[in-house]
């Protein structure tokens, strides 16, 4: 017969609160919410037609008859960027101001000058553009069913903006839980302190967010294999609508986030909370961190694949 | 009230290298990502590498920062249910959506 020496130690479980009970069925319902995007995102990249996404024209464009033209790609506009924006003008059939804008859009992504071109007729063009200073190629035809990454031809998003921001987020996670260990050792200071940080850090991420949406919707002029209107919008393909709607709602869930924490970071600052009675911050800590996973899956899925 | 007071038991979770494995997958999932774009590695294997390392990740976050590790069964039985539910709304949309489409018209009936 076993005595109590020789039973092995038991697993020592968290106390289940009400409170992070219901975090949990909360949590679970947003499980199906995220699954259910991230899910959609799948199934439709999975279903869309190859050719929907090619480096010489807008997404959805019908490609009969085109696959054996050429198009002329400016990587550069060189010293003379007027001169270059008026052969541009003239080529393209484009206003001076639509010109200017394409010329300083090849600075940070290759932009397609004219397409359906024959190889001659496109040499032609090249040569006059190197004729005035511009960087220029000729491209064929390539197309794919969904925007891979690093082809920023028909891809604008930064992947190393977004890997520092991941990090970022991480980071965020760290100093949550680290508050929670201060105040469970009833440290108060340190609390408010990592609170305090995680806002700071938590807000970073989001700024850099809303920079990286002002780039790529407003500021950036896209090459057309992006958008037809030059700017990457929910409304430029499946592709933007997938990612908008996505990356999106996960921003608003790191806003509510960061609301909920600033509560917290008043209500420490106010001496609430003690090493017995800190159960709101582990709750809120929870959904922090969950809100963490869901970029980690989200950042891999929409960036890197 | 329960839920306005922490459990008597805590769990020092072993942060540093929790957060040391975080960074180190997030470069290697950067490095392998750009590498596998550079080499035009199979999609398949580029979609195994880097789900392979964000779920570590998530993993990782889930056991250790959202405890996880520490807490009964009952958490468990929450998130596998709601897990399982959503998978069968996307894997019943992927036959209608995910398939590629037959361009075939079908044969008019009298």
């Amino acid at each position: 017969m076993a005595t109590i020496e020789t039973l092995p130690p038991k697993r020592v479980l968290a106390t289940a609160t009400t409170g992070k009970v219901g975090m949990w069925v909360f949590l679970a319902t947003e499980v199906m919410f995220f699954t259910g995007l991230i899910g959609s995102y799948i199934v439709f990249r999975s279903g869309s037609p190859p050719g929907s996404y090619s480096n010489l024209y807008a997404p959805g464009t019908p490609l009969d008859g085109l696959t054996e033209t050429h198009g002329v790609v400016l990587t550069g506009g060189g010293s003379n960027a007027k001169a270059v924006a008026e052969a541009v003008a003239k080529a393209a059939g484009l206003g001076p101001e639509s010109a200017e804008a394409l010329v300083e859009g090849a600075r940070h992504a290759p932009q397609v000058v004219q397409a359906g071109l024959s190889s001659d007729s496109a040499e032609s063009l090249k040569a006059e553009l190197e004729k005035l200073g511009g960087s220029a190629r000729v491209d064929s035809l390539w197309t794919s069913a969904w925007p891979r990454p690093y082809h920023t031809e028909v891809n604008p998003l930064s992947i190393d903006l977004t890997a520092i921001n991941t990090f970022i987020l991480i980071c965020s996670s760290v100093t949550m839980v680290l508050a929670l260990q201060a105040i469970q050792r009833g440290q108060k200071g340190k609390l408010s302190l990592y609170l305090l940080a995680t806002v700071l850090i938590g807000g970073t991420f989001l700024s850099i967010q809303v920079f990286e949406y002002s780039k790529l919707a407003i500021d950036d002029f896209q090459p057309v294999g992006v958008s037809a209107d030059h700017h990457f919008r929910p409304g430029s393909s499946l592709f933007a609508s997938c990612f908008f709607a996505m990356t999106g709602f996960h921003g608003a869930h790191v806003f509510a986030g960061l609301l909920t924490i600033l509560c917290l970071l008043v209500q420490s600052l106010r001496g609430v909370y003690t090493a017995a009675h800190h159960a709101t911050v582990e709750v809120v800590g929870i959904y922090w961190h969950f809100v963490d996973l869901v970029w980690i899956v989200l950042f891999t899925i929409v960036y890197l694949v | 009230m329960t839920s306005t007071t922490a459990g008597p038991k805590t769990h020092a979770a072993p942060i540093g290298k929790v957060f040391v494995a975080l960074l180190m997958l997030t470069v290697l999932e950067y490095l392998y990502a750009m590498t596998a774009s550079r080499l035009e590695l199979a999609f398949l294997l580029l979609v195994a590498g880097l789900l392979a390392m964000a779920l570590t990740k998530a993993v990782l976050v889930a056991m250790y920062f959202m405890h996880v590790k520490y807490e009964g069964r009952w958490v468990y039985f929450l998130i596998v249910p709601s897990l399982l539910m959503a998978t069968i709304v996307v894997a019943g949309a992927y036959p209608d959506v995910g398939r590629p489409r037959s361009t075939a018209t079908p044969a008019a009936g009298r």
